[in-house]
């Protein structure tokens, strides 16, 4: 076993409701950039897919970012882009939150695994 | 030829295996996650319950229009390559906020002596601006259990802690996720093969 290619430390960044981005921000992952660009989205029930997908899509673009949290409710609205993304870099991770607990058969990742 | 073909499957068996496991670490990991996650979030209604509802909730996080904020914990990654098998390998990394401040003031320490000694009122005026430089830094460099308040109830410290225990859980599942995510891949890859091989002994 070999480790090689050290890249500087990243971001996490969180889309998810309320008390996920409130609770990994206390966690310490926050961050506002110099641009004031922050690396979390706080979804409730007025925020629309379109802006979900947008700042998702921001997120994969930015650099910065190595891994990034939806919870999977909100992953389940824009499961379009999370099945065309395909990198390994970011890591996208669909966790669970405190209204939807996890369901193994609709992580993107098992349903790839499965085929 | 046959040789070649039994090779094949013979690591695409250990490949099955392999991936199978993953996907059972991969659920456990998930599960342990939404354990932490939802003690963790009572832990947060209870400090709700004593601070009041507006107190812990999204209107203290940062905004756009608040200053440069530091994260705390970050990742770092490597590229793992073991048995044959090149995945992504993340490790999560704690910054001291005293250590930031530090950092940042003795930054500023050498570019003030960089300046020279006829310089005496300009050297003032970067000293009160460096003051309230370090100030800001300060803030962006702080626990952010410190947006909650000065004084904050126990509870918001355990859910503190508790995500900080859910952190330590996604990078082992991102680890995971990744080695599962190449594991596809190779077998993909040496499935095809097979196809490969078999038609041209055919």
């Amino acid at each position: 076993m070999a480790l090689h290619s050290a890249i500087k430390g990243k971001l996490v960044s969180v889309i998810g409701d309320e008390d996920t981005c409130v609770g990994f921000l206390l966690g310490g992952v926050g961050e506002i950039n110099k641009n004031r660009h922050p690396n979390f989205m706080v979804v409730d029930k007025n925020t629309s897919v379109s802006e979900i997908e947008e700042c998702f899509k921001r997120f994969v673009r930015r650099d910065d970012i190595d891994i990034i949290l939806i919870n999977q409710n909100v992953a389940e609205m824009i499961r379009h882009c999370i099945d065309s993304h395909l990198q390994p870099v970011p890591s996208i991770l669909e966790i669970p939150s405190k209204d939807h607990p996890y369901d193994p058969t609709k992580d993107s990742i098992l349903r790839r695994a499965k085929v | 030829m046959a040789s070649d073909i039994l090779d094949v499957c013979r690591e695409l068996d250990d490949l099955m295996i392999r991936l199978l496991e993953l996907m059972e670490e991969h659920i456990q990991c998930k599960l342990k996650l939404q354990d932490i996650m939802k003690s963790s979030c009572l832990d947060l209604a209870k400090a709700r319950y004593i601070m009041g509802t507006r107190n812990v909730s999204y209107l203290q996080l940062p905004t756009k229009e608040s200053a440069e904020i530091t994260a705390l914990r970050t990742v770092a990654s490597l590229v793992e390559t073991g048995k044959n098998l090149e995945h992504v390998v993340f490790k999560l990394c704690t910054v001291n906020p005293e250590h930031i401040a530090s950092e940042k003031q003795e930054e500023e320490g050498s570019l003030r002596n960089r300046r020279g000694k006829g310089e005496d009122k300009r050297k003032e005026q970067d000293d009160l601006s460096s003051k309230k430089c370090e100030g800001s830094e300060f803030v962006t460099a702080t626990d952010p259990i410190k947006w909650f308040g000065c004084l904050v109830p126990q509870n918001l410290r355990q859910a503190q802690k508790g995500f900080h225990a859910a952190l330590e859980v996604v990078i082992q599942s991102a680890n995971i996720q990744s080695e599962l995510e190449a594991t596809c891949k190779k077998f993909e890859k040496l499935f095809k093969l097979k196809a490969g091989l078999a038609a041209g002994k055919s």
